[in-house]
Order: C-alpha cells, then sequence, then structure tokens
C-alpha cells in the first residue's frame, strides 16, 4: 500500500450527517473521502422541510443538493459506491465497496443511517415495489388522484405523507397504532383542517390483500377497508452492518453506542446521524452529529501525529 | 450510434426525489427526454402500469426497454453511456 492511498478519514454515508463532517474534516485540511450509495441520505424523500434554520420552507431534495454543492467547494475525494466489508488492519481500516474497490483511512465515520421499517406483515412482499404499498410518499403521493388510501404511522413523516395526499387522494385514512401523534403539533394542525383525511386511533393493520395490486387492508378492529394504497411511515432501524464487522458496540434498539464526542468503543471510529441513538432523529441534529465526529476525528490524528513526532 | 436516438420518455410525479435524479442524470449526460407527469395524465398513468406492471415511479422507457426506478447503471446500459 502506497502512502498517498491513506486517507486521514474515510467518512461512509453521503447525507446530512456524512456532509457535513466532510466539510468540517476539509476544513481541518484532513485527506479525506466520503463514500455513499447516494448524496443526500433520507432527507431527500421529505417533501417540504420548513424546520431547518435558513430556509423558511424547502423541499428535501432542493436542500440536499445545496448540501453537495457546498461539499463541492471543498477537496474531498466523492465516491459513488456501496461499503459492503469494513475490517481493521495493523494501523488503518479497509473499506471494499460493491464494485470492488478498496480504500484505507486511519479514522472511519459511520453515518449510514437507517433502513425503512415495514409492517413485518404475510404478503407484504407482494405488494412493494409498485404493486400498491409504498415506503416514499414524495414518490406516489402524486399518482394517488381520486383514490382511497392509507398511511400507517403517527410521527412526522406520517403526518407529512397524509398532508401531501390530502391535495390528490379522494379519501385519506391515517392508522396511528397509539392514541396519540409523535408529529408536530404545527403539522398536525394543519392536519386536522382537511376535510378528506380520516384518523383512526389504537388501529394496526393486520392482513394486506389483492390480486396483483393490493386492494384490501384488515384492521386489529376486524374492519376491512378497501383502498389502492398503503403508505408505510412507522420509522427506521439503523444499518448497523458495517458496524457489527469492526467490533462496534450496538445498544439493545440498534443504534451505534457513541459518547458525546461522537466514538463509539473502537479507537479512531466515529459514528454520526440517524444511526446513533437520539431523541431527537432530525436533519439539524443529523448535521451537528457530523460537525462533532469530525471534529473529534481531527483531535484524534493531531494527537497520534503529535505521539508519533515525540 | 443507434443507441443514441432510441426515444427516451421518463414517466415521473413532480415531487418524486427519483424522478428528479433520474432526469437530472438524463441531463447530464444530454440525453433528450420526454418528461410525462402521470399524476396529471391519467392515460399516461394507465400506459406506464401496462408496460412495467406497477406503479411506482419513476419508470424510464429507452427504446423498447422499460427501466422501473432510478437505476442509474441499467440506463447506463441502455443508452451506452459510459
Amino acid at each position: 500500500m502506497s502512502k498517498e492511498q491513506l486517507y486521514d478519514l474515510a467518512i461512509i454515508g453521503g447525507g446530512a450527517a456524512g456532509i457535513t463532517a466532510a466539510i468540517y474534516a476539509a476544513r481541518y485540511k484532513l485527506k479525506t473521502i466520503l463514500i455513499t450509495k447516494e448524496f443526500g441520505g433520507v432527507a431527500m424523500e421529505a417533501h417540504n422541510i420548513e424546520n431547518y434554520p435558513g430556509f423558511p420552507q424547502i423541499a428535501g431534495i432542493d436542500l440536499m443538493k445545496k448540501f453537495v454543492d457546498h461539499l463541492k467547494k471543498f477537496e474531498v475525494d466523492l465516491v459513488e459506491d456501496e461499503v459492503g466489508r469494513a475490517e481493521k488492519n495493523d494501523n488503518h481500516f479497509s473499506l471494499t465497496t460493491k464494485k470492488g474497490k478498496v480504500y484505507n483511512s486511519k479514522t472511519l465515520i459511520i453515518a449510514v443511517g437507517t433502513q425503512r421499517r415495514k409492517l413485518d406483515l404475510l404478503g407484504e412482499e407482494k405488494f412493494v415495489n409498485g404493486k400498491g404499498i409504498s415506503y416514499c410518499y414524495t414518490c406516489d403521493a402524486p399518482l394517488s388522484k381520486n383514490k382511497t388510501v392509507a398511511v400507517v404511522g403517527g410521527g412526522d413523516s406520517a403526518v407529512q405523507a397524509a398532508l401531501l395526499l390530502s391535495k390528490y387522494a379522494t379519501k385519506i385514512y391515517l392508522l396511528l397504532r397509539g392514541e396519540k401523534f409523535k408529529a408536530e403539533p404545527i403539522a398536525i394542525d394543519h392536519l386536522l383542517t382537511k376535510k378528506n383525511v380520516e384518523i383512526l386511533y389504537k388501529t394496526n393493520v393486520v392482513e394486506v390483500s389483492g390480486e396483483k395490486f393490493l386492494k384490501k387492508i384488515k384492521l386489529n378492529s376486524g374492519k376491512t377497508l378497501d383502498i389502492d394504497g398503503l403508505f408505510v411511515e412507522i420509522g427506521a432501524v439503523p444499518s448497523t452492518f458495517l458496524a457489527k464487522q469492526l467490533g462496534v458496540a450496538i445498544d439493545e434498539n440498534s443504534h451505534v453506542t457513541v459518547t458525546p464526542q461522537m466514538e463509539t468503543n473502537i479507537p479512531g471510529v466515529y459514528a454520526a446521524g440517524d444511526i446513533v441513538p437520539r431523541f431527537l432523529k432530525q436533519l439539524v441534529v443529523a448535521a451537528s452529529d457530523g460537525a462533532i465526529a469530525a471534529t473529534t476525528a481531527y483531535n484524534y490524528l493531531m494527537k497520534q501525529s503529535h505521539t508519533a513526532k515525540k | 450510434m443507434a443507441e443514441k436516438k432510441q426515444k427516451v420518455v421518463v414517466y415521473s410525479t413532480p415531487t418524486c426525489t427519483y424522478c428528479v435524479m433520474a432526469k437530472d442524470f438524463l441531463k447530464e449526460h444530454n440525453i433528450k427526454f420526454e418528461n410525462i407527469d402521470v399524476s396529471e395524465n391519467r392515460k399516461a398513468a394507465e400506459e406506464m402500469v401496462e408496460k412495467s406492471g406497477q406503479m411506482g415511479v419513476p419508470v424510464i422507457e429507452i427504446g423498447k426497454q422499460i427501466i422501473v426506478g432510478f437505476d442509474k447503471e441499467a440506463i447506463k446500459k441502455a443508452l451506452n453511456i459510459k
């Protein structure tokens, strides 16, 4: 391995946390690489963001394009690929991508975010990929013109999905597992003004059915709803397989355990964004995590080089 | 360069992130395409479902080939983009 192939910092993930970490790392003049399957992260799918300071109202994709444009002003190697394997060698970490490339780095920030939680129902798979069950409301909501649909969930994404759907669908059932919303009150107020949205509390979907496309859902109350589409917005689970390969500690909720400085239990490995336990999972928090992780990596590298010089 | 003359149609909706990404990708590579907003055009939406066997967007039609989703590698292959 030649010396120039060794990065100071490799960031895995190109969402808000990863991009912010890369901006900070570049400003610390660390030789940095960012590897991501796609740029923008989960925020790309938010149709409307109104709580990111400096942007009173912006679509997720537009805001994340600004993040990427900002990042491109700096000297960071950007690679669109997926890391499939992460391992620790003597004095560095090696990342192998799905395209078969190997990248080596002294430190790592894992910012790969989450994967969408599914309903976990028998037959669910039959209706995914455009057959009636959608995990991307911004993609599919506008196709619901004059249709009857249901949204599962009670958090911010579920409420935003119902709001967007209210512009298109004739009727929207919003199915909440519990008795209360977990979304922002201002968005709930807005939702309650929508005449075509019916909220069903303490409701679970227990069965999905249809021939080629989803047509019916059965609820825990025994009631059956005839629908043309089901939008699943019930949160996400952290993607921890790379962390596990490195021996990084994972907590009981499948999040990567970190210190307030974003350090994992493995020296030189940091985590940031939705993969770490957070009271509030928002863009602004992920960006903050990324900044802290990059700063901690920088301090660690400075200390290492100082020790080496002694 | 027969591949470059293939007709390219993108079935999309206005809010769909992957539709925007697919269209940006085609623009970056100077590929002319027709964009059909299936949320406005009912007939085209039905046509898209018939051709792709599903109702998710984007659907990218390149010549006779149908690509569901923003599958960059499949688009590159169909259009012979290196």
